[in-house]
């Protein structure tokens, strides 16, 4: 029979006494997610000795000190010095741990080092710094009662007159940082406990004795202070590698998980940052191991950032092939729009944003496979483009048309439609809104005033099409009105035709150029100075009397005689014969006024060349008149008309020989 | 005269069982006593050990019988870097996976009977439970009932010195 065994065991922990509290427990317990079934490890303080010593040893010092706090027994069997050696070999299994100092217990010691609490308010959190030096932990609170800064008024009269020492050689100090400032603190504890030893000593050579043992004491504490910062950093570091380390498992595991719901291929596209920004996505990020239940938890939002991806990529794609086609569309209609309209007396330049919402065009456009090179594209869209662009032509013609017709319509007689209405005197327009006057067909097709552009469409058709349209290449009408602040006739202009002694239903715009009569404004006239216009200038002068309102003074104009008309017509053709120079931007575009040969742009001659290099990629020495560009019908000026009494003034003589008027008798 | 290779081992309820001499001589204790006895048709009592508990040590010891790192003496006294190695098997844990009452009893007796591998294998598995815990999940885990006051509770975590000390 084997011998028995003596088995040493620690004092009873108390079991809970009731089934019910055993159940209450049992069910925390399964809340708490702990292991192991509930049952007879109550005892385990009743073990032999040497089992709990075997399980002690795999224990770490932060488990034995838990272990102390659970029960009285418990904590009296492991705060007693006969456990020392538990807690040593679970401080020696503790990597690189600096040794014990002599002044800590081990349970000292391990509650410094382990427990992150505040030592004085014992609240946890993160604003508690340790102080190895003291061997102690204070949250922020806490720190402005247990330290004091005033370590040397309390001492310097005793240390610096009779043993020539510094406060910081015998008490302990530590450095706080605020936000401003660094500075050094004492533990008012161990200053207390200095004082009070200090007081106690009565000879000198007992003085000197205690000086030695503080200094040493005070040079120990640094040191140990320098080794734990040291090992606490470099746990830190430990840490934070380890986290590392299973943060981009994780990360690893989320792409395994991505790629097998079949996400590979959007993986594989991603750049840098993108990866970069799902590997910190909230779910990710974490430092724990990836499970079944974890990833469902994160799949939405890992596969919702994958497929916003996947749209942005996919919108960005599109957005690169449609930049591509429009700005072949664009080139391709100027190309066109150049070449045929070279030798045309009849040029309407359809915009490229008019060419583009064209259903065949945006099909060519939107709907041709991605593949399809962009030379293929140019072909098709040369196939389609004459006759679509011809098509559009016709389209604004009739709308035209229609808005003289209702200016030519007298009561319930509407007037027949007829395409030599664009050649009325009548047919011409005035943009209510720039004030514009001089807009006949075709031009008054290709102010767009009344037009907008759709900045705030969502489709992205319009979005990057707005990219290749100028000013004068919105397409898209205020809604509800088409050509709005565009106006034939009006009442203005069909006094001031008849008035030249025309029938205004029935005038031509060239009969109208051709007439000699000249207008003068009664509002502006003085005895000195007359301002003499034809029948265009008078109507577009109608507008600078906006207080006119909307019917006409009647009597406004003066029919000037046909002695000074015939003096105003010969100083009009003076100023139109002088020579136009190309080159010469400064050149004044009072007098004229120019069309872009590729597009409809319309402007001064400065402008007119700034437009060509910047749209049109036309060197500026090369630009060419009638072939880049053309001149629109030059409108006559109004020429000032002085009395002949000032012909010996100064001021009037200089005009007059200028050639910017003339004398005349009124 | 039966088979030398092999012996009967009764449990201290008089549970009876067969078991190699090679699987027996897991425990040092028993290991030490049949040297002492010799060549023997007696049966061996085991009378700290219960049936069902002497059924899962000798179900561990069959199951070890050929580990390499069998213990074939005694240990050393801390023998740290042994503790620290030790490996719970997928096997050990569905092993330890029963009632805690029974789980005690196995690592009492695998003491008691001083087989090395049971005891660290068993205490390292109560350790894993102990592990991270704080002392109320602690208390929790193995039913113990608090028996600080809150004030003595609160009291615990400045004090940290040893119980003589104070």
């Amino acid at each position: 029979m084997p011998p028995k065994k003596r088995t040493k065991t620690t004092s009873s922990v108390t079991a809970k006494p009731s089934t019910k509290a055993k159940g209450d427990a049992a069910a925390a317990a399964r809340g708490r997610n702990v292991r192991g079934r509930r049952g007879g490890l109550q005892e385990m303080p009743k073990m032999p000795l040497d089992v709990l010593i075997e399980i002690f040893a795999f224990l770490h010092p932060r488990d034995l000190l838990n272990l102390a706090r659970t029960t009285k027994d418990f904590r009296g069997f492991l705060m007693s010095r006969n456990a020392a050696k538990f807690w040593e070999r679970a401080r020696m299994q503790v990597e690189d741990i600096p040794d014990k100092p002599a002044h800590l217990s081990e349970p000292a010691y391990a509650n410094l080092l382990f427990f992150t609490h505040c030592h004085s308010c014992l609240k946890g959190g993160a604003h508690i710094t340790a102080y190895w030096e003291i061997s102690a932990r204070y949250c922020a609170s806490c720190r402005q009662e247990v330290f004091t800064e005033k370590c040397d008024d309390a001492f310097r009269p005793i240390w610096l007159e009779e043993f020539e020492v510094k406060s910081d050689d015998i008490v302990v100090y530590v450095r706080t940082q605020s936000n401003y400032a660094c500075s050094l603190r004492y533990h008012k504890v161990e200053l207390d406990e200095v004082k009070r030893e200090w007081k106690a000593l009565t000879t000198k050579p007992q003085k000197k004795r205690y000086i030695k043992d503080r200094k040493k004491f005070v040079t120990q504490s640094h040191e140990i202070a320098y080794e734990l910062g040291r090992w606490q950093t470099q746990l830190k570091k430990r840490a934070a590698a380890d986290n590392d380390s299973v943060k981009a498992n994780r990360y690893k595991a989320v792409l395994a998980k991505l790629r097998q719901e079949g996400f590979g291929d959007e993986l594989a596209r991603m750049d840098q940052a993108r990866l970069n920004g799902l590997a910190r996505l909230d779910g990710v990020s974490r430092a724990t191991k990836l499970t079944d239940k974890g990833w469902a938890s994160i799949r939405d939002s890992v596969v919702e950032y994958t497929e916003k991806f996947k749209s942005l990529r996919l919108r960005k794609q599109r957005t690169e092939m449609l930049d591509s086609r429009l700005s072949s569309l664009k080139h391709v209609v100027y190309a066109l729009q150049q070449a045929k309209h070279a030798d045309s007396k009849e040029r309407l330049y359809a915009g490229v944003a008019d060419v583009a919402h064209m259903a065949q065009v945006r099909t060519i456009i939107e709907d041709t496979p991605a593949d399809v090179t962009k030379d293929i594209i140019k072909t098709k869209l040369k196939e389609v483009l004459p006759e679509l662009i011809d098509i559009w032509v016709e389209e604004r013609r009739s709308e035209v048309i229609d808005l003289l017709r209702k200016e030519l319509t007298v009561g319930s007689e509407v007037a027949p439609e007829s395409p030599e209405m664009l050649q009325l005197a009548l047919a011409s327009f005035r943009c209510t809104k720039c004030n514009e006057h001089r807009l006949r067909w075709p031009e008054v097709t290709e102010h767009r005033c009344g037009y907008w552009f759709n900045e705030q469409s969502k489709d992205l058709y319009d979005q990057r099409l707005k990219n290749y349209v100028g000013r004068t290449q919105v397409d898209t009408p205020f809604p509800g009105v088409k050509y709005r602040g565009i106006h034939c006739g009006t009442q203005y202009t069909r006094d001031v035709i008849s008035l030249c002694g025309e029938d205004p239903n029935t005038v031509t715009y060239a009969e109208m150029n051709a007439c000699p009569v000249r207008l003068a404004c009664r509002r502006c006239a003085t005895y000195a100075k007359q301002t003499v216009f034809d029948w265009k200038g008078a109507i577009a002068h109608d507008s600078e009397h906006r207080d006119c309102g909307l019917d006409p003074i009647p009597g406004r104009w003066m029919v000037l005689s046909e002695e000074n008309a015939a003096k105003a017509r010969a100083l009009e053709e003076a100023i139109l014969a002088k020579p136009v120079n190309p080159q010469d931007p400064g050149y004044s575009d009072r007098v004229y006024h120019y069309h872009c040969g590729w597009c409809a742009f319309d402007g001064g001659m400065p402008s007119m060349y700034s437009h060509l290099e910047q749209t049109h990629g036309r060197a500026r020495t090369k630009i060419k008149l009638d072939r880049d560009f053309y001149m629109t019908q030059p409108y006559k000026v109004e020429n000032l008309m002085y009395s002949q009494v000032f012909a010996e003034s100064k001021y009037e003589k200089e005009q007059v020989a200028a050639g910017k008027a003339f004398f005349a008798s009124f | 005269m039966g088979d030398s290779n092999r012996l009967t081992l009764v449990a201290s309820d008089g549970g009876k069982f067969v078991v190699d001499k090679e699987v027996v001589q897991m425990s040092v204790l028993l290991k030490n006593m049949i040297e002492d006895l010799g060549e023997t048709d007696e049966s061996i009592p085991i009378p700290n050990v219960t049936s069902p508990v002497l059924t899962k040590v000798i179900e561990f010891c069959e199951n070890h019988r050929t580990d390499a790192a069998r213990t074939d003496g005694p240990n050393v006294d801390g023998d740290d870097a042994r503790m620290r190695t030790a490996v719970v098997s997928d096997w050990d844990r569905q092993f330890f996976d029963v009632d805690q009452d029974l789980m005690f009893e196995i690592i009492v007796a695998a003491n008691y009977l001083d087989i090395k591998s049971l005891v660290d294998v068993g205490c390292k598995v109560v350790a894993d439970m102990i592990k991270g815990k704080s002392p109320q999940e602690i208390r929790d885990l193995f039913d113990i009932v608090n028996d600080f006051s809150p004030e003595e509770e609160a009291a615990l975590r400045k004090e940290n010195e040893w119980a003589n000390d104070r």
